[in-house]
C-alpha cells in the first residue's frame, strides 16, 4: 500500500513539473491556451452565415417577352440568387463576371417565348463562373427549380386536364421527397466546423508536447555544450566567431543529444533520479489530459453553443469520446514528437500536416473516394477517427454503439503509441 | 555588391544542406502536397459512393429503379435494409451517405395513377456526397417519370417532339465555363496546392530569419553584408525565392500542362503570378518578423495567418457571404489575391484591367520589407535569443 501511494506521489510530482514547464513557456501558452480559445471563434465567425445567399447573376434577355421577364422575376425572388444587372449580349455579360459583379449569366434567346408558344421546347442558357463551386451550385439549382416551375405552368395550359389531380399526375407520375437528414440546412459551418474543431485539439496538443520536449532537449544540449565549452556560450563570442562555425550551427546537432541528453534529463525536469519512466510518462499524460479535458469542453461544446451550431451529443457520449480521443492524441503526440530535434521543427511539421490530416479524415472529400494509400495513412492519426466520431455524435445524434469501431481504433492507437513512446524513452535512457 | 549577395546565398544554401528539417520543408513537403492533392481527387468527382435501399414494395418496377440508380456513376447501392431506422444507423456509422425509401404499394399506386411518393434521404454532414448523389436520383426519377408521361401523351395523339415539349417546356442549356466536367480536382487543387506552398514559404521565411537570432549568427550575417540590410535580406531570401518560384511553376506545369486544366490566360500569366506571389509572401513574412522579432512569435503568427488563409481565400465558402469586416480583412491575405488573379486571369482569361488592384496589393506586400530595414538591422545586430 505504501509503495502504491509513493508511486502516486511521484506521478503527481511529475505532473506538476510538466505543468510548471508549460506555464513558463509563452510558446506553449500561445498554442495551448490562446489558439484553442481564439481559433474556434474565428472560424465560427467566418462560417456563421452558413449558406451563400443572393449570388449575383447577370441577365441577357434577347427575348424581351413576358415569359422571360417572369423567369427573371422568379430567379430574383429565390433566396439563393439575385439579379444584379442586365447586359445586351454575352460578351458584355462576361465582362461583368470579370469585374466580379456577377458569377453567372442567364441567357434568353430571341425565340424563347415564341418557341414556348409554338409547343416547342424553349431553352435558357446558363453560364457559370466555375471558380466558385458554391455559386455554381446556387445558380444551377435555382435555374432548374424555376424552369421546372414555369414549365409546369405551361404544361398545365397545354394539357388542359379536367382535374387538378390529373394535372399533377401528368406532371409527375411519381413524386420524390428529398429529405436531408442531419445538417438539414446544408450549411457550410455545420459541415466543416466539427471536423476543424476536433483537429484543432489534436494539432495544438502535438505543438504543446513537441514544444516542451523541444525546449527540454535544447536546454540540455545548451548546458551540455556550455559545460564542455564546445559551442554556444555567450552571444558576444558569436560576433567574432569565424565563418565556418556560423554555418555549422545550422547543422542537426547529432553529437549533442543522445547520451548527454539522457544524462542531464534530471537537471531540467528537476525530478530526482528515482523517478522512473512510468512516473514521467504518466505524469506528463495526466497534465495534458487535465488541460485538454477543459479545453475540449470549451472547443467542442461551448463554441458550438455560442454560435448556435447543431450539437446532439449526450453527456455520456461526450465523456467517452473525449477521453478516448484526447488519450490517443496525447500518446500519438508523445510518440511522434520524440523524433523532433528542435522547437521550430515541431511547428513546421505540425502546420504542414494539418491540411493533409483534415483531408484524410474524409470530411470534405468523401471517404469512399479517397485512394487506399491515403486512407491507410489516415489511420495513423487519431484525428481521422476523432473527426468521424464527433460528427456522428454531435451532428448526427449517434449513440456510442454506432461509433464503437472508431473508439476501438482510438484505443488501439493509444496502445501502439504508448508502446512506441516507452521504447523511445527507454532507448534514450539506455544510451547512457 | 553582387559578390556579397552571392556570398550570403552560398551561406544560406550551406545552412539548408546541413539542416534536415529545412531541406525537408523546402523540397520534400511541397512535392508531397502536390502529389497528395492531385491523386486524392484524381477522379474529378467522387464516384461510386455507397448508398442503401429500403424497398418495402419489392416489385419489378422498384427493382428497376434501384438497378438504374446503381448503374449511375456516383451512386453504388451496397446494402438493403428492412426499415429506415436501420438505414439511418448505417449513415451514423459512416457506412453509407444516403438511402432510398420505397414504401409498400408504390407500384400499385403508380399503375392506378395515384401519384405515389418515394423518399430520398441523404446526409447533409457530407455536403459533396449528399449533393452529388441527390443529382443521380433526380436524373433517374425524371427519366422514369418522362417515360411514363410520354406514353400517356402519345396515347392522346401528340407527336414525340410535342410530347417532349409538353413534358419539359423550358429546358436548360448549362455551360460550366472552362470546367465542363465540374471537376473538383481542377477546382480545389488549383487553390489548395498554391495555398500550401505559400504557407510553407511564409513559415520558412520566418524560420530562416529567426534561426539567425536563435543561433546568434545575425551579427555575422550583417558583417558579411557590409552592414547593408538589403543585401543581407536578398542573399538570405533569394535561395527560397528561387526554389519556391520553381515549385510554383512546376505545380502549374503539372496541373495545366500534364493534367490539362483550363488556363486561358496563358503561360505569361503563370510565370508572372508564380514569382509575384512568392515575393509577396516573403515580403509579408519579413514584415511580421520585423514587427515581432522573436523566432517563436513570428513563426507562430505566420503559421496562424497562413492557416487562416485557406478559409479567407473564399474559394470554398465565398467571401461575399462572409460578414463585412471579414471581407475587408481578406485583403490582407496574399493568398486571396493570388486566387483572384488565378481565377480571373489564368482560369477565365480576363485581362489585367480586372485584377490590377490585386496585383498592386501583391507588389505592396513584396515591398513591405523596405519599411522595416532599420528595425531588421538592429534586430540582427543586437537581439539575443532567450530559450
Amino acid at each position: 500500500m505504501g509503495i502504491f501511494i509513493a508511486h502516486i506521489r511521484k506521478i503527481c510530482t511529475a505532473w506538476l513539473d510538466e505543468i510548471r514547464l508549460m506555464a513558463k513557456d509563452e510558446g506553449i501558452l500561445l498554442f495551448c491556451i490562446l489558439l484553442p480559445l481564439a481559433y474556434p471563434v474565428l472560424y465560427s465567425w467566418i462560417y456563421n452565415n452558413e449558406v451563400a445567399h443572393d449570388v449575383p447573376v447577370v441577365i441577357v434577355d434577347r427575348s424581351q417577352s413576358s415569359l422571360s421577364r417572369k423567369f427573371v422575376r422568379m430567379v430574383d425572388a429565390s433566396s439563393e440568387v439575385e439579379v444584379a444587372c442586365y447586359a445586351h449580349n454575352l460578351d458584355e455579360a462576361k465582362e461583368l463576371i470579370g469585374r466580379q459583379k456577377a458569377y453567372g449569366i442567364l441567357y434568353f434567346p430571341k425565340d424563347f417565348s415564341i418557341r414556348a408558344a409554338r409547343m416547342e421546347q424553349a431553352t435558357v442558357g446558363v453560364y457559370c463562373d466555375m471558380s466558385l463551386m458554391l455559386a455554381y451550385k446556387n445558380i444551377y439549382l435555382t435555374a432548374i427549380n424555376v424552369s421546372t416551375e414555369i414549365g409546369n405552368r405551361i404544361k398545365a395550359e397545354i394539357i388542359a386536364t379536367q382535374t387538378s389531380h390529373e394535372e399533377s399526375v401528368a406532371e409527375a407520375p411519381m413524386l420524390v421527397d428529398e429529405i436531408a437528414i442531419f445538417n438539414t440546412t446544408g450549411g457550410y459551418g455545420n459541415f466543416i466546423l466539427p471536423g476543424v474543431l476536433v483537429l484543432i485539439l489534436q494539432q495544438t496538443l502535438l505543438l504543446a508536447i513537441g514544444l516542451t520536449e523541444g525546449t527540454r532537449r535544447e536546454r540540455l544540449c545548451r548546458r551540455a555544450n556550455a559545460g564542455e565549452g564546445r559551442r554556444n556560450s555567450l552571444p558576444d563570442s558569436y560576433r567574432s566567431s569565424c565563418v565556418a562555425s556560423a554555418v555549422e550551427r545550422w547543422s542537426d546537432s547529432e553529437n549533442s543529444d543522445g547520451g548527454v541528453l539522457a544524462e542531464n534529463e534530471r537537471i531540467v525536469t528537476q525530478l530526482p533520479a528515482s523517478y522512473g519512466l512510468f512516473h514521467r510518462i504518466a505524469g506528463k499524460a495526466m497534465a495534458y489530459l487535465m488541460l485538454y479535458m477543459l479545453l475540449s469542453a470549451y472547443v467542442l461544446l461551448v463554441v458550438k453553443h455560442i454560435f448556435g451550431f447543431t450539437s446532439l451529443i449526450s453527456m455520456s457520449g461526450y465523456m467517452v469520446f473525449v477521453l478516448s480521443y484526447i488519450t490517443a492524441c496525447i500518446f500519438f503526440a508523445m510518440a511522434a514528437m520524440s523524433f523532433m530535434r528542435r522547437r521550430e521543427d515541431v511547428l513546421l511539421a505540425v502546420v504542414f500536416t494539418s491540411i493533409i490530416m483534415l483531408f484524410v479524415s474524409g470530411i470534405s472529400w468523401p471517404e469512399s473516394a479517397i485512394p487506399a494509400v491515403w486512407k491507410y495513412m489516415g489511420w495513423l492519426f487519431p484525428s481521422t477517427f476523432g473527426v468521424k466520431s464527433f460528427i456522428a455524435l454531435g451532428s448526427m445524434g449517434a449513440s456510442l454503439t454506432e461509433i464503437m469501431p472508431y473508439l476501438y481504433a482510438l484505443w488501439t492507437q493509444t496502445a501502439v503509441y504508448l508502446i512506441i513512446t516507452v521504447v523511445v524513452y527507454t532507448k534514450r535512457r539506455a544510451s547512457l | 555588391m553582387q559578390n556579397r549577395i552571392f556570398d550570403i546565398m552560398l551561406r544560406e544554401c550551406e545552412a539548408i544542406r546541413r539542416n534536415t528539417m529545412y531541406l525537408f520543408s523546402l523540397i520534400v513537403f511541397p512535392v508531397f502536397v502536390i502529389v497528395f492533392f492531385t491523386t486524392m481527387m484524381d477522379a474529378g468527382q467522387p464516384q461510386e459512393m455507397p448508398m442503401a435501399v429500403v424497398d418495402n414494395d419489392q416489385t419489378a418496377i422498384t427493382r428497376s429503379i434501384i438497378r438504374r440508380l446503381d448503374a449511375m456513376q456516383t451512386s453504388d447501392v451496397v446494402q438493403h435494409y428492412a426499415t429506415s431506422g436501420e438505414a439511418r444507423h448505417a449513415i451514423q456509422r459512416g457506412e453509407i451517405y444516403a438511402f432510398l425509401y420505397i414504401p409498400e404499394g408504390t407500384t400499385g399506386q403508380l399503375m392506378a395513377q395515384r401519384q405515389p411518393k418515394i423518399s430520398y434521404y441523404y446526409s447533409g454532414t457530407s455536403l459533396l456526397a449528399g449533393a452529388l448523389m441527390f443529382r443521380d436520383l433526380k436524373t433517374v426519377t425524371t427519366l422514369a417519370n418522362a417515360a411514363v408521361g410520354q406514353q400517356v401523351l402519345m396515347a392522346k395523339g401528340l407527336t414525340e417532339r410535342q410530347s417532349m415539349a409538353v413534358l419539359q417546356p423550358v429546358a436548360l442549356d448549362v455551360h460550366p465555363l472552362n470546367n465542363p466536367w465540374v471537376s473538383y480536382n481542377q477546382y480545389l487543387s488549383t487553390m489548395i496546392i498554391p495555398a500550401c506552398l505559400l504557407l510553407f514559404l511564409m513559415l520558412l521565411t520566418a524560420y530562416t530569419l529567426g534561426m539567425e537570432l536563435k543561433l546568434g549568427t545575425g551579427a555575422e550575417l550583417m558583417s558579411r553584408a557590409g552592414g547593408d540590410t538589403v543585401i543581407a535580406l536578398l542573399g538570405k531570401l533569394l535561395p527560397q525565392t528561387m526554389v519556391f518560384s520553381v515549385l510554383m511553376w512546376a505545380h502549374m506545369f503539372y496541373l495545366y500542362g500534364v493534367l490539362g486544366f483550363s488556363h486561358l490566360g496563358g503561360v505569361g500569366w503563370m510565370l508572372g503570378l508564380g514569382v509575384l506571389s512568392v515575393v509577396a509572401t516573403q515580403g509579408f513574412a519579413v514584415m511580421i518578423f520585423a514587427l515581432l522579432p522573436s523566432m517563436r512569435l513570428s513563426m507562430s503568427i505566420c503559421s496562424l495567418w497562413s492557416v487562416l488563409s485557406f478559409s479567407m481565400v473564399g474559394a470554398a465558402f465565398p467571401a461575399f457571404s462572409m460578414d463585412a469586416p471579414l471581407q475587408a480583412l481578406a485583403w490582407l491575405f496574399p493568398m486571396r489575391h493570388y486566387w483572384l488573379i488565378y481565377s480571373l486571369n489564368i482560369f477565365n482569361g480576363y485581362s489585367m484591367a480586372e485584377t490590377w488592384p490585386n496585383i498592386a496589393m501583391l507588389l505592396l506586400f513584396a515591398s513591405l520589407p523596405l519599411f522595416f530595414l532599420r528595425k531588421i538591422k538592429r534586430v540582427m545586430n543586437t537581439y539575443v535569443y532567450v530559450a
